[in-house]
């Protein structure tokens, strides 16, 4: 389970989170939806150890991600918003620094690799360097380096961005096998039919609140719109964010 | 930074340079202790036409303080020692000579000592000596004191000199590039630091491998200059890798530094283009330290070469053991140790 009480993080005069409340079940897969800059990034960063907040914490499995920030690195997977890969190794070569980062070596380092390959659909070019890959490729090979280390919770932030149809297509069924196999997911986007689609419950945050929280469902109930893009429009307004 | 890098490059330079054109005042003097064991009519002859030589900071000494000064304190590129009978020699018509003591290590100095001892000579036998004394009459015979070869070429000098100077490019422009890289192009930084990895070994594991690069180039480069040049080792193979191994490790460190002082990739390109070019000018990578004026040499070890280079001459030129080396050495990894601790709390393992 992951559960965040009280989260605040300021950058100066600046609050990005003022007060997050969330709890996500486990095995779930949580959709975070926000307009640019609402706080979606900096949430999976808290959580995931990259930065800390300035006040408030973050738990997964009970542990505190400030005071037990090196156990909680252990049982999650990150795949972050930009590419994060070292564009002169090859495919494996990236897996095989990454999954050593988790302690994992030899064979079941090896295996793991095959796997994820597999996984992924990019066991045939495996030997490529990656600046060679094409956009959608590298996406698929940054979320295999985000689950090297089997995690039982993956955060993805925004995922599909600038992929095509097949790749988002693709990235989806991993998602979906992934909760299959018991992994809690937090998935951060901006395409509504994303989060209608995937996650089993959804909150909305805008400008560092969360304004909403529920499934699909509990979030219409009650109100005169029909689907998320309108209840997410209404919510947050339709001024442009950046 | 395309303007203030040259600018600081030329200012220091033209110090450094300025004892060989700067005015008058401002020319480096070479210090030369000078024995007298003669105490003669020709011997205060010869002392009188070396004291008019602006150039020579002239000082009589000791037997026993002239080696000390020459061998053990390497405070002195050479000595001269007026030997007893040389005014006898000169009454009687016989050849008659002056022993300089030398430390090869020094070899400019060296040579202008010698030529200065020469011109002398030269000047003394016209003002003293009848004409039937010519200047075959004069030996200069040197004693070589601490080097382990006669005749230093000045690949002895330039091998190490430009090693360190490049081994810098590599390791401190390098690794900062590399920094940048990975932390804002390449954001792999972001998916270290969500591993179950510390900070410090994220930042070690990248300081050891450019350090072990560092130290395979040098190396290379060492014996490069061994077979195709023929410098000296010395005799401490140990003392010269510890010596490698710290300007690697130090320049590394330096590396930390300047991506910790720098916002983007090119400016820690500029900085650290400045900053070798100006440690190589006032560490002793491109001339031997003595070309500078007395100030600049004071401030030398503020900067890491001059401490390699100390390590380097004694240990190849003057043949000198790793334990006598030990305090240069120690200044050697002191400087990339403080340089990584201050680079490492500087440093930004991310952009807020």
């Amino acid at each position: 389970m992951i559960e965040t009480k009280d989260l605040v993080k300021k950058y100066g005069e600046i609050e990005a989170l003022k007060g997050i409340n969330l709890a996500i079940g486990k095995g779930e897969i949580f959709g975070l939806l926000g307009p640019n800059g609402a706080g979606k990034t900096t949430l999976i960063s808290i959580l995931s150890g990259y930065i800390r907040p300035t006040s408030g914490d973050g738990f997964i499995e009970g542990r505190s991600v400030i005071a037990s920030k090196e156990e909680v690195k252990k049982i999650i997977g990150v795949v972050p918003q930009e590419i994060s890969l070292y564009s002169s190794l090859t495919g494996e070569e990236n897996l095989k620094f990454f999954g050593r980062m988790y302690g994992v070596n030899g064979r079941e380092l090896k295996s793991r690799i095959e796997g994820v390959l597999d996984f992924v659909g990019l066991k045939e070019r495996k030997d490529d360097i990656v600046k060679n890959y094409s956009g959608g490729m590298k996406r698929r090979l940054n979320l295999a380096c985000g689950i090297i280390n089997a995690p039982k919770y993956l955060f993805l932030d925004e995922p599909t961005v600038g992929v095509d149809p097949q790749t988002r297509e693709h990235i989806f069924k991993n998602v979906e096998l992934l909760k299959y196999e018991g992994v809690t997911v937090l998935y951060t986007t901006h395409y509504m039919e994303e989060a209608e689609r995937l996650c089993d419950r959804i909150a909305i945050i805008d400008e560092g609140n969360l304004i909403a929280q529920g499934s699909l469902d509990e979030l219409l109930s009650g109100t005169d719109v029909t689907d998320l893009e309108a209840l997410f429009l209404k919510l947050t307004g339709k001024e442009l964010r950046d | 930074m395309m303007v203030a890098v040259p600018i600081a490059v030329i200012t220091v330079i033209g110090f450094a340079l300025g004892g060989i054109y700067g005015k008058s005042g401002d020319f480096v003097k070479i210090f030369l202790p000078l024995v007298d064991l003669d105490k003669d009519s020709l011997s205060k002859s010869l002392i009188e036409v070396l004291k008019e030589n602006k150039s020579l900071d002239l000082k009589e000494v000791e037997y026993e303080k002239a080696y000390q000064l020459v061998r053990d304190e390497n405070k002195a590129a050479g000595a001269i020692i007026i030997p007893k009978g040389f005014t006898t020699s000169y009454l009687d018509r016989k050849p008659f000579t002056v022993r300089i003591l030398t430390d090869p290590a020094k070899g400019m100095e060296v040579m202008t000592i010698k030529s200065f001892v020469n011109a002398s000579a030269i000047k003394l036998l016209i003002k003293s000596l009848p004409p039937q004394l010519g200047l075959s009459q004069v030996e200069i015979k040197e004693e070589n004191l601490t080097g382990i070869k006669g005749n230093i070429s000045s690949f002895d000098q330039n091998v190490p000199g430009f090693s360190i100077m490049f081994i810098m490019f590599g390791m401190l422009v390098g690794f900062s590039e590399a920094i940048f890289r990975e932390r804002d192009e390449d954001h792999t930084f972001q998916r270290l630091l969500v591993a179950p990895v510390s900070k410090s070994s994220i930042l070690g594991g990248k300081l050891l491998a450019r350090t072990v690069i560092g130290m395979v180039q040098m190396l290379v480069l060492f014996a490069f200059g061994y077979f195709a040049f023929d410098i000296s080792l010395g005799n401490s193979l140990s003392g010269l890798f510890l010596t490698i191994l710290g300007v690697a490790f130090s320049a590394s460190s330096i590396g930390v530094l300047v991506a910790s002082l720098s916002q983007s990739r090119e400016q820690a390109r500029s900085l650290g283009t400045l900053t070798i070019l100006i440690m190589s000018a006032m560490g002793g990578c491109w001339w031997p330290l003595f070309i500078e004026p007395k100030w600049m040499q004071k401030l030398s070890h503020l900067v890491m070469p001059a401490w390699a280079m100390d390590c380097f001459f004694d240990l190849m030129i003057r043949g000198k053991e790793i334990g006598d080396v030990l305090p240069f050495l120690g200044g050697l990894y002191l400087y990339g140790i403080i340089m990584l601790l201050v680079g490492v709390k500087l440093f930004k393992f991310r952009v807020e």
